[in-house]
This record gives structure tokens, C-alpha cells and sequence, in this order.
């Protein structure tokens, strides 16, 4: 309807003849809001932990059109969004909308439907509460027995946050694969179905693994996550989260744990991280605040909203953390290089220019570990008789030049289409003048100097690689910052 | 010079709506119908042409979008109604394509030209697409009534399964979507009824009938309305001596009526003379075309009555 009134003809011509073309005095004017473009479906589970993910809406509103999910996104929401010059944004929007950026897209979807709280779908209310780095999975992900049981399926918005393994109903695990055929399902396909594979189009659903353990702590995390997104829903977007609460909170079960040690332990991050939230001075994932008040045995919203006595917190058993973190598992596939990559894998988080530079070396190292090789006792012996020498550099910034000299030592082996094994390195590193570079004579006896004489170690003389240079130049910069 | 000044305002006499007793009392039946049975029905409503069948479908929508108002201002997505018309192709019967696309684009639905079915991946509305679209958008958009305007095509095809198709389209349309469907056409659609036991089960067969010889005083004030207004645009004329004759070469059809006035508008001013008896002589259809619509009307009639439940 274009007009926002609609005319209504007075039924009194049993008797006497109308006009109904030019008589007003027989008509009369209801008012009615204008027509929405596309149908205003009501989105499912609002205000409850079920609620429906925005591109689960997206497609039942592409099947109640029946149009294509892409189509409607091109053609439809597209130019609203963007504006009427916006070239080939299929796969681009997408992928936006699969994770929910809470952008001019969401406004237009509430435009063409006339719904008002679609933002509701997404992690934006999470986001905006700066529950830090809540995100989507990579892939869509789902539980077939919620599916199978809804009258009118649809995906939850809990089953799309990463980290989120189990369903908090059925608290099975979620499914990521297509049983068929072991695709994984995203929004970049044109065709996209609740229940159908993208790929081969045989059903999701089919098969159902119904055995969990119920001990499983991803089953509480998924539960407690979905409590999680409502509240954050409950408050208004821009708010922070009440993290001052958070923060008491955390001295407490600090003062439970005895400690900040054991807690991270068994949460697998470093003891000093917890300095920084305790300060305020940064906030931890959403995976980490699932994970403290895991090993608290306490409720994620309980954290948040009240604070807790010491009797009410009991730390669970040290090795019941709910997954193993990345860095441990990184170092125990690189074990074998000892102190100094445990090193470089405590760097890597602090700056872009050494992650770069120290994810290069990683690469080179995990390729001739990944590869038949054994850098067995002996290469770690002389790395270790060589520790010391590397503390003192890394004391002054330094460590870099090792790295440098033990990629050295690797790539002449790798040149050379030897065995990268601990003598070659080792014979490498000596032939290839790696380990004994006047430079590094020169820093060593600098250091040497400057611990004798109080010199200033950083001599304009000092020949230096242009890359160290700049990591030179960055502390400079920091330091005089 | 009063004349032609005045023509200008009244020359689109055809296009006037007028509501007349005879259309009135089937729109109320329609309307307490539709907004009663929850089981959705097929309403057949058949009637001579010029009976006002086109009038009657406006009517309609106007009265269903005040009646729903209320409801539409809840739900922003809700139509009170959605029409097409029923488009003949020849040898070949109704084109339903055309249909489902007409039905679609009324209801203001998107990328018509683009529409699926189910689980497939080809965007180019081909009539099963367009067919499920169509069913979805009623169900979404839960409309009180579908009004197919000449829907005498209907039962017209050119082979048996041609035939059974248009049935099944219909049956569909009436059961998946649960909606009222309002089929407005000439007495072939009475045929409808009587090819199906189905479908004769869900029809309901209503007849906009035209004013018979003993409605002469009902006729007479519809003649008198057009008289008044014709004067009220400053046209001179005089037709309360020429009831008995309007009645019975119009065979009691306003639409006829109207066509025929208005014709008789054009011969008076080319003469420069007033609308009345002799002007309506002059323009009346001639004897074949009468002859042609009573038969017909009497057909319809009759076959109307061999059909039992019709509603008059």
C-alpha cells in the first residue's frame, strides 16, 4: 500500500444508488501505516537464550520471499545499505552479515521489515558492552536435535560464538561438518539452507550423536555463554560492562585459589595477566572470563552483577581447565628448542615488528621440526651453554641477534639439502660464521664493557642489520615516548 | 457552449462507480463471509457482463482494507487483499504465469523476476517458483481474501490435462494457503463447480445477477442517480420518460447502462441536442447484440439453476 490511509466506501446503497468514484461524503478515511517491503517476520527466541542469529533470520526471510539469501542481500538489503553504487558486494555482505556487524546493514534490514530490535541478533549488544573479543566461529555451526525439534527451524546465536562447543539444551556437541560430505558451512556459497548442505545439498540433520558426557565443562561453558548474551542485551548499547565488579570479584577468588599461579595454571595464561585485569588495564576474553569463573565454580553473571564472599568460590581441580591454551600447545611442539623459542613465544604478543619477525623464525623452526628431524640432546646442551650469553643480550634488547643467528644456522642447513640435524646446525653455524659474527664479538664485548665501565652500549659505530635497526629505532621511540 | 464545457468533465462516464442494491447485498454477503469462515473457500461470483463484477472487486479491497485496518496496524506486513486478473492465452488457456506474477507484484513482493522454489539453486521464476512464491506471500502476508478478476479463463483449456492442471492450481491455492479465494467471472465459471466433487466441495457459487423486469423501480433510481449527476456536471437531460426502454435494452446490466449513456452523451453533443428518449434511441445497441447478451444471460441462468446451491 503506497498511502498511508486507505478509503472505505459506507455500505448504504441498499436503497439509494452511489457514486463511489467522487463522493467523499460515502467514503471514509482509516489511517494504516505504510506496508512493509519485506515481510516482518518475528524473529525467534528474542530476550531468551535461544535467540535466533541474524543470518538464520536473513535466510527465513529469503524463504518466505523465495528468493535467494544472496539475491536479497544484493538486491534488496545492498542497496539500502550502501547506497545504489555498490558494484558486486555479494560475497562481501555476505560475510558482514553471517557476523553481524552491527553496521548500516541491520538498520536496513529493520527498515524493509519495520522490526525493531534485529541488533538483538547479533554479538553487537556483547560488543558494544565491550565484553572483549566476543566473536563468531569461523563456520556456522549446530545441533540437529534443536533443529529436528523446532516447528520452524532456525540457528541459535549462541551455537556462532567462538568457543561455544555444546548445545546448552540438548548439550550435545555442535556439529560443523556436513555428515555427508565433511564440508564446513559458511555464508560465501549461494547456497545457503538451514537444514541443507551447501555443498553436496544432502541433509545436515540426518544424523544425530546424542552420547555426551555431562561432566563436560563445554556444556557449562555453552550454557553459560547463552546466559551471557542476554544479559549483555539487557543493557544499553554503548554501556560498559560493570568490570569494577568484575575486578573485586577477581581479588576474591584470587584469595580463594592462594594465589594467582595455581588459577593460571589451570587456565593456561600467565600469571601477570592477571596483573593487568586486576589493575584495569585490560580485559579479558570472553573465553578467559568463562574460564575464571569455571575454575571458581561460580556464574559468568554473578561475576558481573554482585560481589561474592570467599565461601561462595570453590576452585575446581588445577587440571580441569576447560581446553588447552594455544601457547602451551605451541610449546610442546617446539619443545625441542628450548629456553630460547619459549622466549620468542612470550614476544610474539608484545609488538607488530617482533611478531613478525618472530613468527618468521617460527615458521622456518616448525617446518624442520614438522619434517623427520630430531634436535635431540646435544643441540639443546649447547643451546642451554649458550642461554647465558642470550639472557644478557635479551637484558639489553639483544635477543634478536641470536634469532638471527640460529635462522642463519637452519636455512644454510636447508641450503646446503642436509639432514637439519643438531651437529649440522651446529657445524653450519660455525662454517657459516653464524654464531661467532664480529658483530656479535663486538656486542659482547660492548655489553662486557658498558657492565664495567657504565659506557653507553649502543655505539653509532655499531654495524647492525637495517631490520634490527628499526627494532632499534622503535624502543628509541618507546623509550622516549 | 454550456455543453461542451460540460463534456469535458463527464466524458470518462464509463470509468464512474456506481454502487448499486444489487451490488451492495453481494459485497455484504462477501464481506460477512470472508470475515466469518475461518475454512477458507472458493467463492465463485458469476454474473452477466456489465453487471458491475470489476465494480464489485473494488468495492471489495476498499471495504476488506477498512475492515483489517486495525489488524494492519499490528502486523506491517499484513494486505488486506490481493487481485489479479485471469489473462486468456488461446489454445492454451489461462496463463497462470502471468497470474502468480500479477498476484506477486500486487502484493508489492520483491525480485519477482527472480524467485525460487525450495532447496534449488536456479533464480529465473518458472511457474512452479512463481506458483510457490505466490502461496508463501499469501502466507505471509495472510491477506483476507485472493480476488481473481475474470476468471471465466479458468475453465477454459484446450485439453483435458490442461483442464486438471487449472484445477489443481486452484485447489492449491485454496488449501496451502489458506486464504479465501474470491473468483469473479462470467456464467462459465459455474462449470467450475460441477467439474470436481473437490472442488465442488470448497466453491460457493454467488450470482450478481442484472435487474429483471419486475426491479424496474430498483433500475429507475440507478437511471435517476446518472440523471442527477449528469445534470450536476450542467449536461441538459431528460431520461425519466425512458426507464422502461433503458431496462430492457441494457437487460438490467449498469454497465451497459453506463456504456450506453455515455455513447448517448457523445450523439448529443455532435447534435447539439439534450440526452433524452430520441438521443437513446438513436444509440441503443442494435437487435443482434441484444439478442446475443439476454441469450447468454438466459443460459447462465438456467445453467445456474441446474447448479444447486447457488446464492442469489
Amino acid at each position: 500500500m503506497k498511502s498511508d490511509f486507505c478509503i472505505a466506501p459506507i455500505s448504504d446503497a441498499k436503497t439509494d444508488p452511489v457514486f463511489l468514484d467522487t463522493a467523499s461524503e460515502h467514503e471514509v478515511r482509516i489511517s494504516v501505516p505504510p506496508r512493509s517491503l519485506l515481510v516482518g517476520l518475528i524473529p525467534k527466541g528474542l530476550g531468551t537464550p535461544h535467540v535466533e542469529s541474524l543470518f538464520s533470520y536473513l535466510l527465513r526471510l529469503a524463504d518466505a520471499h523465495a528468493v535467494r539469501f544472496v539475491d536479497l542481500v544484493q538486491y534488496v538489503i545492498g542497496p539500502i545499505a550502501y547506497g545504489p553504487h555498490i558494484g558486486n558486494i555479494r560475497f562481501y555482505t555476505c560475510q558482514r552479515l553471517q557476523r553481524g556487524v552491527s553496521g548500516g546493514e541491520i538498520e536496513a534490514i529493520e527498515r524493509l521489515t519495520l522490526q525493531s530490535r534485529l541488533r538483538e541478533l547479533t554479538l553487537g549488544p556483547a560488543k558494544n558492552l565491550k565484553c572483549a573479543h566476543v566473536d563468531y566461529a569461523q563456520s556456522r555451526a549446530w545441533c540437529p536435535a534443536c533443529i529436528l525439534a523446532d516447528e520452524e527451524p532456525y540457528e541459535r546465536l549462541v551455537w556462532q560464538v567462538k568457543g561455544v562447543t555444546h548445545c546448552p539444551v540438548h548439550c550435545i556437541k555442535l556439529e560443523r561438518a556436513c555428515p555427508e560430505c565433511g564440508a564446513l558451512q559458511n555464508s560465501s556459497s549461494f547456497t545457503v539452507h538451514i537444514r541443507k548442505c551447501m555443498k553436496c545439498d544432502a541433509d545436515r540433520m540426518s544424523r544425530i550423536d546424542a552420547s555426551h558426557d555431562p561432566d563436560d565443562p563445554g556444556i557449562w561453558r555453552s550454557q553459560e555463554c547463552a546466559k551471557l548474551l542476554v544479559w549483555a542485551t539487557s543493557h544499553q548499547p554503548g554501556a560498559r560492562l560493570p568490570f569494577d565488579i568484575f575486578r573485586a570479584n577477581l581479588m576474591t577468588i584470587y584469595k580463594a585459589a592462594g594465589g594467582w599461579k595455581p588459577l593460571a595454571r589451570a587456565l593456561g595464561i600467565p600469571p601477570t595477566s592477571f596483573g593487568w585485569w586486576k589493575l584495569g588495564l585490560g580485559v579479558p576474553e570472553l573465553e578467559k572470563i568463562l574460564s575464571i569463573a569455571w575454575c571458581a565454580n561460580i556464574n559468568v553473571v554473578d561475576a558481573f552483577e554482585r560481589e561474592l564472599a570467599v565461601s561462595e568460590i570453590r576452585i575446581r581441580a588445577i587440571h580441569s581447565s576447560i581446553r588447552k591454551p594455544r601457547a602451551y600447545k605451541r610449546r610442546l611442539k617446539i619443545n625441542d628448542s628450548g629456553l630460547l623459542l619459549e622466549t620468542l613465544d612470550d614476544k610474539i604478543k608484545t609488538h607488530p615488528f617482533e611478531r613478525v619477525f618472530i613468527k618468521d623464525v617460527l615458521t622456518t623452526l616448525d617446518v624442520s621440526i614438522n619434517s623427520p628431524i630430531s634436535l635431540g640432546a646435544e643441540f639443546r646442551n649447547r643451546l642451554n651453554a649458550h642461554n647465558q650469553k642470550i639472557r644478557e643480550l635479551r637484558r639489553h634488547g639483544f635477543v634478536w641477534e641470536v634469532v638471527i643467528q640460529l635462522r642463519t644456522s637452519i636455512l644454510s642447513v636447508k641450503s646446503s639439502g642436509k639432514a637439519i640435524t643438531a651437529a649440522n646446525v651446529w657445524k653450519h653455524g660455525i662454517k657459516s660464521g653464524a654464531w661467532l659474527l664480529p658483530r656479535t664479538r663486538q656486542i659482547y664485548s660492548r655489553m662486557a664493557s658498558m657492565m664495567n665501565d657504565n659506557k653507553p652500549l649502543r655505539d653509532p659505530a655499531l654495524r647492525v642489520p637495517p631490520d634490527i635497526r628499526a627494532f632499534l629505532d622503535w624502543r628509541a621511540s618507546k623509550k622516549g615516548s | 457552449m454550456q455543453t461542451n464545457t460540460a463534456l469535458i468533465n463527464v466524458q470518462p462516464l464509463h470509468r464512474w462507480v456506481i454502487q448499486h442494491s444489487h451490488l451492495s447485498a453481494v459485497c455484504d454477503w462477501l464481506i460477512d463471509h470472508i470475515m466469518a469462515f475461518n475454512e477458507p473457500v472458493i467463492l465463485l461470483v458469476v454474473g452477466a457482463t456489465g453487471t458491475g463484477k470489476s465494480t464489485l472487486l473494488k468495492i471489495l479491497r476498499k471495504r476488506l482494507d477498512a475492515l483489517l485496518a486495525e489488524s494492519m496496524r499490528c502486523d506491517t506486513s499484513r494486505l488486506a487483499s490481493v487481485a489479479a486478473e485471469t489473462f486468456f492465452v488461446p489454445g492454451r488457456g489461462p496463463d497462470w504465469r502471468c497470474l502468480f506474477h500479477d498476484l506477486l507484484t500486487d502484493a508489492n513482493d520483491i525480485l519477482v523476476d527472480r524467485k525460487v522454489i525450495d532447496g534449488t539453486n536456479r533464480a529465473g521464476s518458472t511457474l512452479p517458483a512463481l506458483h510457490s512464491a505466490c502461496i508463501k506471500m499469501i502466507r505471509h502476508r495472510r491477506p483476507a481474501a485472493v480476488l481473481l478478476d475474470e476468471g471465466g479463463a479458468l475453465v477454459e483449456a484446450g485439453t483435458k490435462g490442461a483442464l486438471a492442471k487449472n484445477l489443481s492450481f486452484l485447489k492449491s491455492i485454496s488449501n496451502r494457503s489458506a486464504c479465501h479465494l474470491v473468483v469473479l467471472g462470467d456464467y462459465s465459471l459455474v462449470k467450475l463447480g460441477s467439474m470436481n466433487g473437490q472442488l465442488n466441495r470448497r466453491c460457493i457459487t454467488v450470482h450478481l445477477s442484472p435487474y429483471a423486469n419486475n426491479e424496474a423501480e430498483d433500475f429507475s433510481k440507478i437511471v435517476s442517480g446518472f440523471q442527477y449527476r449528469l445534470r450536476d456536471s450542467g449536461v441538459e437531460c431528460d431520461l425519466s420518460n425512458s426507464n422502461g426502454l433503458l431496462l430492457e435494452r441494457s437487460c438490467g446490466c449498469v454497465g451497459l447502462l453506463a456504456r450506453w449513456l455515455s455513447e448517448a452523451l457523445i450523439h448529443s453533443r455532435r447534435n447539439h441536442s439534450p440526452l433524452n428518449d430520441d438521443a437513446l434511441r438513436k444509440t441503443m445497441a442494435p437487435d443482434g447484440a441484444f439478442k446475443v447478451w439476454q441469450m447468454e444471460i438466459n443460459r447462465g441462468i438456467t445453467a445456474l439453476r441446474e447448479f444447486e446451491g447457488v446464492r442469489n
